[in-house]
């Protein structure tokens, strides 16, 4: 299948659900994720930690846990099957790389220390694509180059340890990149940088990933970043997508009493006010409240928040889970 | 670089120079060199005055941060706790520095022990001449203080939250009633909500038991609401220094323009 050809989505999510065995209860993580990222596109998921975006992320590699019992419907353009997640393991190694690539939060645990950075870039190429040495090496500096590095033949030559946080990062992200995937998934690949390199570093995914008409699903902490970067939101809160739809309507009319309480803080600090945070916590997933999770955070909370999960809205390209947005 | 003379200089740094000894590649290898964390820098920190120390990742501000607390040895220049020299200090001038000056870790993680009720952690930090009861309130007092309940008293860390964690540490480090907290980068694990919850809680704290404290942090347009003075890092050097409001609207040097850039400010 030429896959450069094919628009639309790249991958779909359907109703997946995940939930961890903890002495005999079952924890539930997430559950009914419904979404698609689309060739070109790139999607921000946002959300405070223990939202359950990373599980998330790496359920879409099959990379749960051991005990994770994992629902749902898992579709990717390129490759035929009805469902993902039925594959067996060998299928699954065919498709992590090579369909989908990924990208963690620390670099030092996408690479492995004992082996030279080229080294481990040319193997992933040369098990993706059939290239002699000698063009799997030229394949590989033409990477590094592409995700911003500078001394490229050093680079090569470099162990892991030898680079700087902000250059293992760019090699971990010309890992991921090298088997050409159609998919990419960032889970909050920024986190332990500064925000100069931060930046740049984001401004080089998103670039490559638009060139090629890759789909990029990416965690991020920084709204700001996800307001600059992202073509569609993901905003999530104790395993439910509260909202999503495309990132500027998001932004400039939320729905969800979630995702406005984030922005306000956001918008608070480029006014110069030091905002009020949202009171409470994320619910651990050992006592999540019953209801919509967010009630006891919520300041338009009525007793019908305690008692009913939310009902999911969906409007033009967007999708709401709240009982006050009709 | 003179300090607006809000009191007396509390905490100063002269002419100080941290080194570490670039070890080479292996554990075999031999020593190649050196490599230069803080570079000659002048800082001064007086009573009654919070600071911020902002700067790029590798500038040198952790490794400023471990000498001011005694925990580096500088290579040259000399570090003054109320005008004494810190490295000359014995028995109860060095005891009455560790009460004077506490440490915030950014690793909240790290910094509990795990096997150790929250209570308990707190507690060793408490003069042992207290009662037990004395004990027990002032331990619900220091737990009150970070908006905890005293419940948390007898949980273990694995049982809280990030910001929970470092809500103790707080409480932990203000257990011997201390004049200075030096906080490395005591937010920037945590989501934005729970970094504007202790923000508001270190101004609280500074605003009812007169705790100042000086921040190190990446992130200008997080700091700006908690300090009187900014000092900008490059390089092991302090580049820019000067009153918050003054630095965020004219920003002279290009590390400071770039952090302003950065944070979103200009």
């Amino acid at each position: 299948m030429d896959r450069k050809t094919k628009s639309g989505a790249v991958i779909t999510v359907r109703d997946l659900s995940l939930a961890l065995r903890r002495r005999k209860r079952l924890l539930p993580i997430f559950s009914d994720i419904s979404f698609q990222l689309e060739r070109g596109k790139v999607t921000a998921m946002v959300g405070e930690s223990g939202s359950g975006k990373s599980l998330l992320c790496r359920s879409l590699l099959k990379l749960a846990p051991g005990d994770a019992e994992l629902e749902g419907n898992l579709q990717l353009a390129a490759v035929t099957a009805d469902n993902l997640l039925r594959l067996p393991e060998e299928a699954w190694q065919k498709i992590r790389g090579r369909e989908i690539g990924m990208l963690f939060q620390e670099p030092a645990s996408s690479l492995n220390p004992v082996l030279r950075c080229g080294r481990q870039i040319r193997d992933v190429v040369r098990t993706h694509r059939r290239l002699t040495g000698k063009e799997a090496r030229s394949a590989v500096l033409e990477l590094l180059a592409r995700v911003g590095l500078d001394d490229c033949d050093r680079v090569y030559r470099s162990y892991p340890h030898e680079l700087s946080g902000g250059m293992a990062q760019r090699v971990a992200l010309a890992l991921a990149l090298a088997g050409e995937p159609s998919v990419c998934i960032a889970d909050e690949p920024f986190t332990a940088l500064d925000a100069v390199t931060r930046e740049s570093i984001i401004r080089t995914v998103v670039t490559i990933m638009k060139e090629k008409s890759q789909a990029l699903l990416i965690v991020l902490h920084d709204l700001e970043l996800a307001r600059n970067y992202s073509d569609r939101l993901l905003v999530m809160y104790a395993g439910q997508i509260m909202e999503s739809g495309p990132t500027d309507l998001v932004f400039a009319n939320p729905l969800h009493p979630y995702t406005i309480a984030l922005l306000n803080i956001m918008n608070g600090l480029r006014s110069g006010i030091l905002p009020s945070s949202i009171p409470g916590e994320v619910p651990s997933v050992e006592n999540l409240p019953s209801g919509c999770p967010f009630h006891p955070r919520c300041p338009r909370a009525e007793s019908i928040c305690r008692t009913r999960a939310a009902p999911v809205l969906h409007q033009a390209h967007r999708t709401v889970a709240c009982h006050f947005v009709t | 670089m003179q300090d607006s003379a809000i009191g007396k200089p509390m905490l100063e740094a002269r002419n100080l120079s941290v080194h570490y000894r670039d070890r080479g590649t292996g554990p075999w290898s031999r020593s190649r060199g050196i490599q230069i964390a803080v570079d000659r820098l002048t800082l001064s920190i007086s009573s009654g005055e919070t600071m911020a120390l902002v700067g790029r990742s590798g500038c040198g501000k952790t490794s400023l941060m471990m000498a001011l607390l005694r925990l580096v040895k500088p290579l040259k220049g000399e570090i003054l706790f109320r005008k004494q020299n810190l490295w000359q200090m014995g028995g109860e001038g060095l005891s009455r520095f560790r009460h004077s000056v506490q440490p915030v870790f950014q690793n909240f993680q790290a910094s509990l022990n795990p096997q150790l009720k929250i209570a308990t952690s707190i507690a060793d930090g408490l003069s042992k001449r207290l009662s037990r009861h004395q004990r027990r309130e002032r331990i619900a007092e220091l737990l009150q203080a970070v908006d905890l309940g005293d419940r948390f008293g007898e949980l273990y860390p694995h049982q809280l939250s990030g910001g929970q964690k470092q809500r103790v540490n707080i409480a932990r480090a203000l257990a011997v009633q201390p004049d200075l907290l030096l906080l490395d980068e005591p937010f920037s694990a945590q989501d934005l909500s729970i970094q504007i919850s202790l923000m508001r809680l270190l101004l609280r704290i500074r605003k009812e038991q007169g705790v100042n404290y000086l921040l190190i942090s990446h992130d200008l347009g997080l700091v700006r609401f908690m300090v009187d003075q900014v000092a900008v890092m490059q390089a092991g050097r302090i580049v820019e220094k000067g009153v918050t409001s003054q630095i965020l609207q004219n920003p002279v040097t290009k590390a400071t323009r770039e952090l302003v850039q950065q944070s979103g400010l200009s």
